[in-house]
């Protein structure tokens, strides 16, 4: 009998430990999303991205202040720099004065979701730009790879290196900080467009419609896919216009806390897809006579099924007999391609 | 073009009682004016093309609710002013003048809709200049001035028309006029003085 | 001009013909004297012919393809076509299902074979374009490596 009592409570105390690491991860996760918010330093830092089957890598001074962050990169010869300010990201282009801007989104982080459909854990500590940082790894509950790994500053929570894994288990992204110094007073006008410069809004906003909403904007019924793997949640659904010809397209949104899937589609008729609207005709839309249904090249086949395999996540593309149906999400081909079919 | 309120009954008429044709053609007669007032309104093209398919939308499904056939224009007035209403109760749109509509981002006015097509290339570049100017005086003006101004001048509808479509009074009507006029003149008086020709 | 009257302040209503017969009468008196007030009545009357000179814009074109797709899904009369939609419905099913299955029997399994390709076109890196911005906002993202993916797009762009 003393022998099962033990044995149960070691075995209580076991999950008690895990779970109660499992949240203190947790909590240590999310202090480090809030922190670039908190936290005000500038640092250099090497980041690398896979993309279409490259690797590329470049090194960033960093700025973060007040909510907004600044990378200044250098790559093989060239730099550019990029600006968060919260509202917009915006790529400065020094030579033309111009600076590109694409609204960006704010995303309601669902933490209960990610922390049902993910387990965090601190599985090591370590040193990273001489600070002292703890290491934790985000992993699916269900099994499969390691998804994130970060360092995360013992002093702020900071997130001082960063990785990212694909579903496969490939790492496609990697950020370390070199140097890092925190609690530096950043000047305003380093997270601003220089004055005077022209400022050019190339995606507009991310308002989230009702599908009801939507549809009648869009002017066709939007279609909900029948198939969704279950961890994944609806987030919302918007209007999307965007490429050269300013196709509009409606976007189903879903997350499973941390991944983010996302379900275009627009129809293909030709009737529908004539073009820019009106008022956009000036702004370089052109080639609408040649394209069948706007889309730019030649009329598609029903049942057309294309994969670009990003590295972070894939991209579907499939025609269904009257909707063009995009899927990216950062999970297994097939998976994709059921969701895109399930469209229809 | 529609011509003279009997065709417009019979349309509505044979609408009401699910001839789409027959819709498709009352919409060929009303959506220029209804398109330029909405977007006199909010001054964004993608929502008043928004607006004036759902006015048209909303006219199909409660045609039967119409009692005066003769009223169809007025009543689409009302519909799409109703329209406007949400979208500025709603945030998405403001009625008076934004910073933007007088640098110049004002969208959706297309001068190639509105200049005619019988002036010679001289007269016509003279009339796009005028048309932006009326355009952007238009916005300086209070948003039920604008309304009438739109619906009197440029749509043609007579001060008992509108008084029922935006029902208020025929005298209310016209000192929104008066007063617009008075405003527009002196907005656009480089235009209209004498000795400007 | 012994009163010197002007009745600037009264012709925008005359103009829109807001004034009672007394009053429409004495401008009329008064702009037959007033060369000043004549002129000012011209510039109002000029104001209304440039209004109306502006013309009407029409809608965009597939505003009424938006219209027509909307309203042909709610009839008027519904109660009384459904049953006569449903039997059209189901026979259209029917008659889909039986060139469903001659097409795609030729193509074996009746599945789409998945084309990968490594280089997306234009249409796609036109959807992975507008999609980054929502990768930028995903929870724990990596921000310095996603400006990096940006300025590759921007190149290929």
């Amino acid at each position: 009998m003393k022998g099962a009592t033990v044995l149960t409570c070691l075995i209580l105390i076991f999950f008690a430990t895990v779970a109660w690491g499992d949240s203190t991860a947790w909590e240590a996760v999310w202090q480090s999303e809030d922190a670039s918010s908190r936290v005000s330093l500038t640092g250099q830092a090497n980041t690398m991205a896979v993309t279409d089957g490259r690797q590329l890598s470049a090194t960033a001074a960093i700025s973060v202040g007040g909510g907004k962050v600044r990378f200044d990169y250098r790559a093989r010869g060239r730099s550019w720099s990029l600006i968060d300010d919260g509202l917009y990201l915006m790529r400065l282009q020094p030579t033309l004065k111009k600076a590109l801007l694409l609204e960006r989104p704010r995303l309601a982080v669902d933490r209960e979701l990610a922390e049902r459909n993910y387990v965090a854990r601190e599985v090591a500590s370590g040193v990273v730009a001489g600070r002292d940082a703890k290491m934790v790894e985000i992993a699916p509950r269900s099994g499969g790879p390691v998804v994130f790994r970060l360092w995360l500053d013992g002093e702020t929570g900071f997130a001082l290196k960063h990785e990212r894994y694909n579903v496969e288990g490939r790492m496609t992204s990697a950020t370390e900080y070199s140097r890092v110094t925190f609690g530096v007073k950043i000047a305003p006008d380093v997270f601003a467009v220089p004055k005077g410069w022209v400022k050019e809004e190339s995606v507009r906003s991310d308002e989230a419609l009702s599908v009801e909403r939507l549809s009648f904007r869009l002017g066709f019924m939007v279609r909900r896919p029948r198939y969704i793997p279950e961890e994944y949640r609806l987030m919302g659904t918007y209007e999307k216009r965007w490429g050269r010809r300013r196709l509009r397209a409606a976007e189903l949104r879903y997350t499973d806390g941390l991944r983010v899937l996302s379900v275009f589609q627009h129809p293909h008729r030709e009737d529908w897809s004539r073009g820019p609207r009106r008022e956009e005709r000036g702004r370089g839309g052109g080639g609408r006579g040649r394209d069948h249904g706007g889309l730019g090249m030649g009329p598609p086949r029903p049942g057309e099924m294309t994969l670009v395999d990003r590295g972070t996540d894939k991209v579907v593309r499939y025609f269904g007999r009257d909707m063009a149906v995009f899927v990216i999400g950062d999970m297994l081909s097939d998976e994709l391609v059921r969701i895109a079919r399930s469209v229809e | 073009m529609i011509e003279g309120n009997d065709q417009v009954t019979d349309l509505v008429a044979r609408a009401r009682s699910g001839d789409v044709a027959a819709f498709e053609e009352l919409y060929r007669g009303h959506q220029a004016g209804i398109y330029t007032f909405i977007l006199s309104q909010v001054r964004q093209a993608e929502l008043a093309a928004d607006l004036t398919q759902e006015t048209f939308v909303r006219a199909w499904e409660s045609l039967r609710r119409l009692r005066h056939t003769g009223a169809f224009r007025g009543w689409l007035h009302r519909i799409a002013g109703n329209l406007v209403r949400d979208e500025v109760k709603s945030g998405r749109a403001r009625l008076e003048v934004t910073e933007s509509v007088l640098s110049g981002d004002d969208e959706g006015f297309a001068p190639e809709n509105s200049a005619p097509e019988r002036d010679g290339p001289e007269e016509q570049v003279v009339s796009r200049e005028t048309s932006r100017e009326v355009w952007t005086a238009l916005a300086e003006l209070p948003a039920e001035q604008r309304a009438v101004v739109v619906m009197h001048h440029m749509e043609g509808m007579g001060v008992e028309e509108i008084a029922q479509a935006i029902k208020v009074r025929p005298g209310t009507v016209m000192s929104r006029l008066s007063r617009a006029r008075e405003k527009l003149r002196t907005r656009l008086s480089r235009y209209v003085e004498a000795n400007n020709g | 001009m012994a009163r010197g009257n002007h009745v600037k302040d009264q012709l925008s209503d005359y103009v829109v013909g807001a004034l009672i017969i007394r009053e429409q009468e004495r401008v009329q008196r008064h702009l037959s004297e007033c060369e000043e007030c004549r002129a000012e009545l011209a510039a109002l009357e000029r104001t209304g012919e440039k209004l109306e000179a502006f013309g009407l814009m029409d809608a965009p074109r597939d505003v009424w393809n938006g219209v027509r797709q909307r309203i042909r899904e709610r009839a008027p009369a519904q109660r009384r076509w459904r049953p006569a939609w449903a039997m059209a419905m189901g026979a259209a099913a029917l008659v889909l299902i039986v060139i469903g299955v001659v097409l795609l029997r030729p193509v074996g399994v009746g599945e789409p074979s998945l084309i990968v390709v490594a280089e997306p076109d234009e249409e796609m890196q036109a959807t992975i374009e507008g999609h980054l911005p929502t990768a930028w906002a995903a929870p724990l993202a990596d921000h310095a490596s996603l400006g990096l993916r940006l300025e590759l797009l921007e190149d290929d762009g």
